[in-house]
């Protein structure tokens, strides 16, 4: 499964990588990574259909998460790709404008990475 | 006065009684008693013309002249008698009682005469001459003749004799020729010494009217308002000269009768003139203006003083002078009249010295009418007092007015007296007031200054309050990008720890498996992790670093800061605090830092602060411009360092709404936001500006176009 994650931090790359390294060795899930929103934007249209999970990080300089969600769901609605916010804000606002614009979850940092796993495997079963 | 009268004077001198009658044809007289006031010699005369020294001596014959009677009137004489020069002679025998005393002969005519007592001269009047007008006619009080006692009892008086005529018409032709006395010494003297007593009544006049004349030119000298005064003075004057004159004419010998004409007429004139100033000064005591009726007593005045010149001792003139007297007391009665029916002041009292002068003036005028009929002391008290009268009057009435007027000045410097205390003590009230007021003043201005003490203390402190707040208020901006900033690197410091736990574990599995290829696998990665942990943990704590900075109150230390990171940790500070506030808002940050930039001296929480607030007001503006629904605007906020020559500026640009120039005026004073109320404290970029040129030495300067963006520059002293 084509999991895309969106962060400004290039630390994630490390950081999901040595998190899902049992899940990428088994080759369970397949991730990409983008450094912007508009990077994950081109990711998207250079490779169609490819990608059913995009986890996204809401505050990047340029395009914002939110942004990328909106021209996600416009853009890909057939396959429906499944998006996932992960912010620092945890608030309520944050969340409710994410699930309006038709966000599947939301999740704050730091990331539970084993609730993320939880999830992810409720995608794939 | 009637020095007119000086014929009458001359004929009845002494009132002589005339000699006893004799028989015409007896050739001596025979003289056996004197009357007391002696004895005119009329009979017995005889009388030659021309001119012979012989004619002198007693033994002369003189019976072929003809007999004559010297006390007739001139023009009744033969003509050879009334003029040039003749002789009479009479012989005369002195009764035994008579001859053994010594006695007077004393003689008065119009002319001059010598007078031989047998045939030695006893006597003189006066200068002879043939020509009538040569002759110099005798004078006042001339010195008797003396008959020796124990003279022979026949006696022969020779009088060579020369009839003067005055020049213009008179009346001497009407006079006696010449009238011969006896009598004794003692009466003689007595009636002399009577007649000069008589005259100093003038002598007191003449002192009271100088007197009168030098108090009344001082009234008017130290007060010439009254010009009433000076006419009294010129009244006086004239009235003690007329004295002096009248004093001169009866009791003063003259050589000559024109001397004593002369000085009759100017005492005649005077006496005139006294009444005249007398008018003139009424005029100005009861403020009548002078009018015809005075111009009139003047002309009047003039044709008298012609009139007295040429003939004094003209009986006319004696008219005019009381014709004058009546007209200008008439003209005195008019004036005092209608001044006191106008019940001017004093009036009376004026009047009723003219009054009495008029009184006197009806007597003066009835000794005229009937000579004799007033004795000469009488006549003289008369004069004197017809003139003191008046003058007497003015005084007291000037005495009074004096009085009244001091009294006015008593009572007017008592109202003065107390209009200035009065005033003094409004003065006084009005100081005291005043200075109340100063008083009160004085406290006011120390109760405001008190109360403008506390406002700027209260002021000081909102303005620390203010500024405080400011901070907070950038440190509530601060506070959400914060949180955003501090989570991340919590995110990666979390993570790694567990994903390094994980994998630690999995280094062990792999040891007991003997795996050594994924051990040294596992250990890169585990190092790599912890170096990522390290610097995540290192970034949180740099970021709670600056945000304590921020929040403390700056010592304005300045350390060598690197620029770059500062502006580049600002700028993601400032837009995280942005969309914490606002989740839809994104922009694009575009960062430009000169490499190798040298450190430069500077605060770093307060030069954070700086940027904080550019980058805030950077993401505001693009913020509004992007509200407005523009096509195709992307926001856009970048910040650049670059290296000058003697400075390192930071530009932080927008692309927002920009400013118009107006706007841009105002923008470093305080309290100056177009952020709506309760958004902006107008502090940030006035707080900024100082922390810049003060603090730092520096510059910030802006440069704006309106809906093009704005760039504000910040030039650090390197």
């Amino acid at each position: 499964m084509q999991i895309l994650v969106v962060d400004d931090e290039v630390d994630v790359r490390d950081l999901f990588q040595q998190r899902f390294r049992r899940e990428i060795r088994s080759g369970e899930l397949s991730f990409n990574f983008a450094f912007s929103g508009e990077e994950a934007l081109a990711f998207l249209r250079s490779r169609p259909s490819e990608v059913l999970i995009i986890l996204s990080d809401i505050n990047m300089p340029g395009m914002s998460g939110l942004d990328l969600l909106s021209h996600v769901k416009k853009e890909f609605a057939m396959p429906p790709t499944t998006m996932m916010m992960i912010t620092a804000y945890g608030d309520n606002d944050s969340y409710q404008k994410a699930m309006a614009l038709g966000a599947n979850d939301f999740l704050t940092k730091p990331v539970d990475f084993a609730v993320l796993k939880d999830k992810l495997q409720h995608l794939l079963a | 006065m009637r020095y007119f009268v000086l014929l009458a004077a001359l004929a009845l001198l002494f009132g002589v009684t005339t000699a006893a009658p004799l028989p015409a044809d007896t050739a001596v007289v025979r003289i056996n008693r004197l009357p007391e006031k002696g004895l005119l010699l009329k009979q017995g005369w005889r009388y030659h013309a021309g001119d012979n020294p012989q004619w002198a001596r007693p033994d002369f014959d003189a019976s072929a002249w003809d007999t004559l009677s010297p006390t007739r009137p001139r023009q009744t004489l033969p003509p050879a008698a009334q003029t040039g020069i003749s002789w009479l002679r009479l012989r005369f025998r002195l009764g035994d009682s008579l001859r053994r005393q010594s006695l007077l002969l004393f003689a008065g005519e119009f002319g001059a005469a010598e007078f031989y007592l047998n045939g030695r001269r006893v006597m003189r009047h006066g200068k002879l001459s043939a020509d009538p007008a040569q002759v110099e006619p005798r004078g006042r009080y001339p010195r008797p003749g003396e008959v020796p006692a124990g003279a022979p009892a026949e006696q022969v008086l020779a009088v060579r004799f020369a009839p003067w005529r005055p020049g213009l018409p008179n009346r001497v032709g009407q006079a006696p020729q010449l009238l011969v006395s006896l009598v004794s010494p003692q009466n003689y003297w007595q009636t002399v010494e009577d007649q000069k007593d008589q005259a100093l009544i003038f002598l007191v006049l003449l002192g009271f009217s100088g007197l009168l004349a030098v108090l009344h030119y001082a009234f008017y000298h130290y007060n010439p308002a009254r010009p009433a005064n000076r006419y009294f003075a010129r009244f006086a004057l004239a009235a003690a000269l007329a004295a002096a004159a009248g004093y001169g004419a009866r009791a003063l010998p003259f050589a000559t009768l024109t001397h004593y004409v002369v000085v009759g007429a100017l005492g005649n004139i005077l006496s005139v003139m006294v009444v005249l100033w007398a008018v003139r000064a009424l005029y100005a005591l009861f403020h009548v203006r002078p009018g015809r009726v005075h111009a009139g007593l003047w002309v009047a005045f003039a044709g008298y003083v012609l009139l007295a010149s040429l003939g004094s001792w003209l009986p006319v003139a004696g008219t005019g002078w009381a014709v004058m007297l009546v007209l200008l007391l008439a003209e005195v009665l008019r004036l005092t009249i209608r001044a006191v029916r106008q019940g001017q002041r004093g009036a009376r009292l004026v009047l009723a010295g003219f009054a009495g002068s008029g009184v006197l003036v009806l007597v003066v005028v009835a000794d005229l009418l009937v000579p004799g009929m007033v004795s000469p002391l009488l006549s003289n008290a008369v004069y004197a007092l017809g003139f003191m009268l008046p003058a007497l009057g003015i005084s007291l009435f000037l005495a009074r007015e004096f009085a009244r007027d001091a009294q006015q000045l008593h009572v007017q410097l008592g109202e003065v007296e107390r209009l200035s205390a009065q005033t003094i003590a409004q003065e006084q009230e009005k100081q005291a007031l005043l200075a109340q007021q100063n008083e009160m003043l004085e406290q006011q201005v120390q109760q405001r200054t008190g109360e403008l003490q506390r406002s700027l203390t209260d002021l000081r402190t909102t303005q620390a309050q203010l500024i405080q707040k400011e901070k907070m208020a950038s440190l509530g901006e601060l506070t959400a990008g914060i949180a955003h900033e501090i989570q991340n690197p919590l995110n990666f410091v979390n993570n790694f720890a567990e994903v390094s736990a994980e994998l630690v574990a999995e280094l062990q599995e792999a040891q007991a498996a003997g795996d050594a290829a994924e051990v040294a696998a596992l250990a890169d990665d585990l190092s790599q992790n912890l170096g990522k942990i390290s610097h995540h943990g290192r970034r949180a704590a740099a970021i709670v670093k600056g945000m304590l900075e921020h929040s403390r109150t700056s010592t304005g230390e300045r350390t060598p800061t690197d620029l770059n990171p500062l502006c580049d940790e600002y700028l993601r500070l400032a837009y995280q605090g942005l969309r914490a506030k606002d989740k839809t808002f994104n922009a694009t940050l575009e960062t430009n830092f000169a490499p190798a930039l040298p450190p430069v001296e500077a605060a770093g929480a307060d030069l954070g602060r700086v940027l904080l607030n550019l980058f805030g007001n950077a993401f505001y503006a693009v913020q509004k411009r992007q509200q407005t629904g523009e096509a195709g605007y992307q926001p856009t906020v970048s910040v650049s360092t670059r290296r000058t020559d003697n400075a390192v500026e930071i530009c932080v640009n927008d692309n927002g709404t920009g400013m118009p120039p107006e706007v841009q005026a105002k923008i470093f004073q305080p309290f100056f936001t177009t952020k709506p109320t309760g958004e902006g404290t107008g502090l940030g970029l006035s707080l900024s500006h100082d922390i810049i040129v003060q603090g730092h030495g520096g510059t910030l300067s802006v440069e704006s176009q309106p809906d093009r963006g704005t760039e504000f520059v910040i030039s650090l002293p390197a």
